[in-house]
């Protein structure tokens, strides 16, 4: 009830860096994309999911390959 | 064989601007408009959600066009979500800035904003890092992916694309293509 109470009027406590985010975002632009792009409606869920996956993928990768170079230095 | 009143020889015409106009006041109205409503609804929720879950997180201050005049412009391409979330962060503001200007009719202009700053990190309004990192880009990036909605709208309408793509014929070329019946030519 209280957060309820504070929802969309106080700021939220966010206790770590916010790096969820990645995941709801990647969703959303695939979503909103897709929803643009595609030829057939059909297959819409299917390449939002595809599209999702290749984003979170390729954030992971760019995460390992800024780790490898800091690591390096 | 004349041809039957759902074909479309003529199609109908939409008005670039309006489209543009409606896809930006309600994110997915102006793919409603050209005759595509599942497109539509995926980009209303999406944006929406977006939006709506960045103010959820941030507050009433998500909207700081003091502060962050950059990410404001972004959440302002929301439309009718972004110019209502502006005007309770503007009100909010305005009677912090009042009662500060009846305390203390002296101040300066930069000495107000900074005492209205301080009340609003008093009642825990004011954003601080990281929530507001996760407020901004939420709601920030529903209003660019808006922008993407808006720019498509009005480059449909321009082509006179009206309606779905041709999914069925598309889909139809690709598999065995039926005989036709006799008499059809």
């Amino acid at each position: 009830m209280n957060l309820l109470a504070t929802l969309f009027i106080h700021p939220q406590h966010i206790a770590d860096n916010g790096l969820w985010i990645v995941v709801p975002l990647s969703i959303a632009v695939a979503a909103a994309y897709k929803a643009i792009r595609t030829e057939s409606i059909r297959q819409l869920p299917r390449e939002i999911f595809m599209l999702t996956l290749y984003i979170l993928g390729g954030v992971v990768a760019l995460m390992i390959a800024g780790w490898v170079i800091v690591s390096l230095k | 064989m004349p041809p039957k009143p759902s074909d479309k020889t003529t199609p109908p015409k939409a008005n670039p601007a309006l489209a543009g106009l409606l896809a930006w006041l309600v994110p997915g109205a102006g793919h409603l408009y050209l005759d595509r409503p599942v497109r539509a609804a995926v980009l209303f929720i999406v944006i929406q959600g977006l939006f709506w879950s960045g103010v959820a997180v941030g507050g009433v201050f998500t909207i700081n066009p003091r502060q962050e005049v950059w990410w404001t412009r972004a959440q302002l391409l929301t439309g009718l979500g972004g110019v209502v979330s502006y005007q309770r962060q503007k009100t909010r503001y305005n009677e912090y800035f009042r009662a500060i200007l009846h305390d203390e009719p002296r101040l300066t202009q930069p000495q107000r904003d900074a005492a209205v700053d301080e009340l609003l990190a008093r009642d825990h309004l004011a954003l601080v890092q990281p929530t507001s990192g996760v407020a901004y880009v939420l709601s920030g990036v529903a209003g660019m992916l808006n922008l993407m909605c808006i720019f498509d709208a009005v480059m449909l309408a321009l082509l006179g694309q009206m309606g779905e793509p041709a999914e069925a014929a598309q889909e139809g070329q690709a598999s065995a293509t039926p005989a036709a019946p006799k008499g059809v030519s």
